[in-house]
């Protein structure tokens, strides 16, 4: 079996550390990852905490198939109530600090509590020690990181919040491995609101699979047959840079706080601009793809900058300087601040300023001023303090509601719904707000054969997505390998000691999903906050393919009536007792 | 005769390359025709039609069965995963 069994539990208030063990009933429901995550949370925390407060808490959880050789396992989920929207929120992150975790003999950690100064946690299989890290605090991310590989060796795997965790910025992140992030919702920000500044990993235990004859021989035909395919392989060859031309020629890249859906500037920011740049290649744990483009131009090292970025920072903010944009991205990973909502906010902030309605001093292209604000934010100074709080508070404060981009107050990812029907029903359905995480049918409609200016049939399409990426997600497999149902499977039955079939992965797709609605329904969301910007209801895109379109009101209320149905949910969104018992919740 | 402007993304690169084809910032195909479809393309480049997902001509997302004509840019992708 993979599991190890254990649940490592830091209580950050009292400064106790428990080991227990992990529970066997729940994990053949959820699994790990997402789902796991999610019962646990839903149960161990009281509903209206306050985000911030200790008695909020941070899951750290591993999956069936991490430690192991299987492909693309080398996500960790992260899991908490998010402060930037109230709601659960579920990250990940890549890199390699979840095999250390197994390797070090736990399956889930957990953190409770505050801790009255700075510390950071360290693990190095049983020996668990919170330090001090006064010496820490301030630093950012690269900074931390380097310095806890002096103290902990290079082999240790560190999490760590930069000055905007520190701030409690709803836009903060969690960074890793330098470049990677749990990057939404403010997780970075609770782990601040903690005074956790690190989390360092070692282990040296191994993780064994109940079949390793068979799971060896399907590792290499996945390898070879499945995941270095063509449906998988743009994600090493050019990585996500690469939807930019999809997304530009699709009329639905967002351009200007989502003005427009065609950037003029698209070919400066493109997959061939960073080509020239000459990026190496990166991968995490036990991944084949290696997706990641590590860059290091001028005083600026990034891994990426990924799609979301240059649609956010870049197009949504009117800048078409790659070289200004890696910058502002270094800077927010540094800084630990999440650039899809950072790019949101800048965008908002400059439609605001140019329409006259609160002038933030930041315009659209202008670049100088761009580059200062992930600082200001961070450090909450000048008008960053006001921007830090996200769009759906600067609207609330100063105006500007109908093109405050955000959803549940997660700020929109970088496919605009207009061009894109099905994903905008994604946005407003998704548990954690604004997010692509989630379902991702824009593959199947501005980027595939589907016309995207219809509801039919979508809100099935966005179901079936949303349940794989719960099962996917709890198992933890990475986004980029597009994998079967009957793959996953053969594999995860090779793990654990039970034939795990197709129809059970989908129905635990399924419980997972209805688990995260849960917690947000005792938070008090319902059909109200299944919603979208005005912009999306009301102005039409103005160039491309999907000029001249909106997502009418009313198709997008028959789309998410037919959603409710389809799940088993009554009309105000809440999950009926009946589906409930069908899926033994 | 025509010449179109053809970049390929992920695994379809491989095809481009076997015809001379630059993978990088797109190179020159000669076509026989003033102009043809998009289909006839992949046939030249020996792309299944199953594994194009996505075809843009001059920036503008198009369907596989559109007009192709001289000094065109054609940009073609694979199915994708993710986002």
């Amino acid at each position: 079996m993979s599991y190890r069994w254990e649940i490592l539990r830091v209580n950050l208030s009292t400064g106790s550390v428990a080991k227990e063990p992990l529970d066997k009933g729940w994990t053949e429901k959820y699994f790990g990852g997402r789902g796991l995550g999610a019962k646990y949370l839903y149960e161990e925390l009281e509903g209206s905490i306050d985000p911030l407060s200790a008695a909020n808490k941070l899951l750290l959880t591993t999956g069936p198939f991490t430690g192991t050789i299987v492909p693309c396992s080398g996500k960790l989920a992260i899991l908490t109530k998010s402060p930037a929207t109230g709601a659960i929120l579920d990250c990940s992150i890549g890199g390699h600090f979840a095999a250390q975790l197994k390797f070090a003999g736990y399956d889930m950690l957990i953190i409770e509590g505050q801790a009255e100064s700075p510390v950071y946690l360290v693990i190095d299989d049983e020996k668990v020690e919170i330090r001090g890290a006064n010496h820490l605090w301030g630093r950012g991310i690269f900074e931390t990181e380097s310095q806890l590989h002096e103290e902990h060796g290079m082999e240790a795997r560190v999490l760590s919040i930069g000055p905007a965790g520190e701030h409690l910025v709803p836009l903060a992140c969690i960074g890793s491995e330098y470049y990677r992030q749990a990057g939404r919702g403010g997780v970075g920000s609770v782990m601040g609101s903690k005074k956790l500044k690190a989390i360092v990993c070692s282990g040296s235990k191994d993780v064994t699979a109940s079949d390793m004859t068979r799971l060896l021989e399907l590792v290499k035909k996945a390898i070879r047959d499945d995941v270095l395919t063509d449906t998988n392989l743009w994600a090493h060859v050019e990585g996500t840079p690469a939807i930019v031309e999809m997304s530009n020629s699709s009329g639905v890249f967002p351009t200007r706080n989502y003005q427009d859906g065609v950037f003029e500037g698209a070919q400066k920011i493109n997959a061939d601009r960073i080509r020239q740049l000459q990026p190496k290649k990166k991968a995490c744990f036990a991944c084949a793809l290696g997706c990641g483009n590590y860059l290091c131009m001028e005083d600026s090292t990034v891994e990426g900058p990924e799609y979301e970025t240059l649609a956010l920072t870049g197009a949504n903010c009117g800048v078409d300087d790659i070289k200004a944009i890696i910058k502002f991205n270094a800077e927010c990973d540094n800084l630990g601040i999440d650039t899809i909502s950072s790019g949101n906010v800048l965008g908002f902030a400059m439609e605001m300023t140019e329409k006259g309605m609160k002038d933030f001093g930041v315009r659209f292209g202008d670049i100088e001023t761009y580059l200062k604000m992930p600082r200001l934010i961070a450090y909450r100074e000048g008008v960053g303090e006001e921007l830090s709080h996200g769009v759906k508070h600067l609207a609330k404060k100063y105006g500007g509601t109908e093109f405050a981009m955000e959803v549940k107050g997660l700020e929109l990812p970088g496919y605009d719904p207009r061009g894109s029907w099905a994903m905008g029903l994604a946005y407003a359905t998704a548990n954690r707000g604004g997010c692509h995480m989630s379902a991702w049918p824009i593959a199947d409609e501005a980027f595939g054969e589907l016309d995207p200016f219809t509801i039919k049939g979508k809100a099935q399409l966005v179901i079936t997505g949303q349940n794989y990426n719960a099962i996917k997600f709890s198992l933890i497999l990475c986004d980029f390998w597009a994998l079967s149902m009957d793959t996953m499977s053969e594999m995860v039955s090779c793990v654990l000691d039970r034939d795990i079939s197709t129809t059970n992965l989908e129905k635990a797709g399924e419980r997972i999903w209805n688990m995260l609605r849960l917690f947000n329904v005792r938070e008090g969301f319902e059909v109200a906050a299944d919603f979208l910007p005005t912009r999306i209801f009301q102005e039409p895109l103005k160039s491309g393919t999907p000029a001249g379109r909106v997502l009418p009101r009313e198709q997008f209320d028959a789309m998410l009536e037919e959603y409710y149905q389809l799940r088993g949910w009554d009309s105000k969104g809440v999950p009926t007792p009946e589906k409930l018992k069908e899926l033994e919740m | 005769m025509a010449v179109v402007w053809v970049r390929t993304y992920g695994a379809l690169s491989s095809h481009s390359v076997e015809e001379g084809v630059d993978k990088g910032d797109g190179a020159p195909v000669v076509l026989p025709q003033r102009r043809v479809k998009v289909r006839e393309i992949f046939d030249r480049l020996h792309i299944p039609e199953e594994a194009v997902a996505f075809v843009a001509i001059n920036g503008v997302k198009c369907a596989k069965d559109a007009w192709v004509t001289d000094e065109d840019k054609v940009t073609i992708f694979p199915l994708v995963a993710g986002g």
